[in-house]
């Protein structure tokens, strides 16, 4: 089917049709969900490598999931962006039991700033906000980011994290406690205040 | 709301207007499985067993049960051999002595005993 003519169509129709053999559905549905769920995975991994694998890895799920698909069951965009969670949880546990024992790994481990991903985002107050987002446990950090960088809704977030609205709202508001503890050290290099004496 | 808040607010809105974008060695290697999985021909539908292919000679699972049930049961009567049907066995494979089978009772015991 020609680009025009699925400009309009949503995400779900577009994974019904490349189940039907459309490739170009294939293409317009990767550019609507690939740039979200890499940014997404990066904003969790910090590391760009992984993220384009956690990337590939989720759309080739989809692909694959795409002929045993239940219309109405959930969005495709959150059924992505809920295997992106997982796939960075199981990465991260592995990560953590993984001694760095090469050459190449230990200046990562050892300087975050010196990672990937102060290589991709320019300015140091993306350094330091993913620094600190770095630090923050995996479902406070997974809960902040889909709030406010992915701009998502809490009853969205609780269907990607499989937990309630209450849920996301106490990890959000403890996620975003530790995570500006964290940014008033830094708050002479990135310009961050800190102070709490402007109560509204 | 605290300057603490606005001043956090302000990184997130910072950071959701410079999404990182994935390179396009990425893009690439996403629509090369895309189209690897279109591309594969379907698999070929498991052969169905024994009991799938008897059952479809016989119509369905259902018709099968049936017949099994109906076979069971005259094999039951064939050597059981029940009273009530020995003389409908006898009369229909020819071996019933016509004489002694009464067909229609007579009522005359009942008179007999006024």
């Amino acid at each position: 089917m020609p680009r025009d003519t699925l400009a309009d169509v949503s995400d779900e129709t577009l994974l019904v049709l490349y189940a039907n053999g459309d490739a170009e559905a294939s293409r317009l549905l990767t550019t609507r969900l690939a740039p979200r769920i890499f940014g997404y995975a990066l904003r969790l991994l910090a590391d760009r490598a992984e993220a384009e694998d956690v990337t590939q890895e989720t759309m080739l799920r989809l692909w694959q999931q795409a002929p045993k698909w239940r219309s109405g069951e959930a969005q495709v965009s959150t059924w992505a962006y809920r295997v992106v969670t997982n796939l960075c949880t199981d990465l991260r546990r592995a990560r953590m039991r993984r001694p760095a024992v090469t050459l190449d790994d230990a200046p990562e481990v050892a300087d975050g700033t010196k990672s990937a991903l102060a290589r991709i985002i320019e300015g140091d107050r993306m350094t330091a906000l993913q620094t600190a987002l770095s630090q923050l446990p995996d479902r406070q950090r997974q809960a902040v980011v889909l709030r406010h960088i992915e701009g998502m809704t809490n009853p969205q977030i609780g269907q990607i994290m499989e937990i309630g609205v209450e849920a996301v709202e106490s990890l959000t508001a403890r996620g975003k406690r530790t995570l500006a503890a964290l940014l008033a050290g830094q708050q002479q290099e990135i310009g961050y205040d800190g102070s709490q004496e402007d109560e509204a | 709301m605290t300057q603490q808040d606005d001043d956090l607010d302000d990184l997130f809105a910072a950071a959701a207007v410079n999404p990182a974008r994935p390179s396009d060695a990425l893009i690439a290697r996403i629509l090369a499985d895309a189209d690897a999985l279109l591309s594969r021909p379907a698999s070929p539908a498991p052969r169905p067993g024994w009991f799938a292919t008897l059952a479809d000679w016989f119509g369905g699972g259902m018709s099968l049960a049936g017949m099994s049930a109906a076979a069971l049961t005259g094999l039951y009567l064939g050597i059981a051999q029940p009273v009530p049907l020995t003389g409908l066995t006898e009369l229909v494979t020819g071996t019933a002595a016509l004489d002694s089978l009464d067909l229609m009772p007579s009522n005359g015991a009942l008179w007999a005993q006024e």
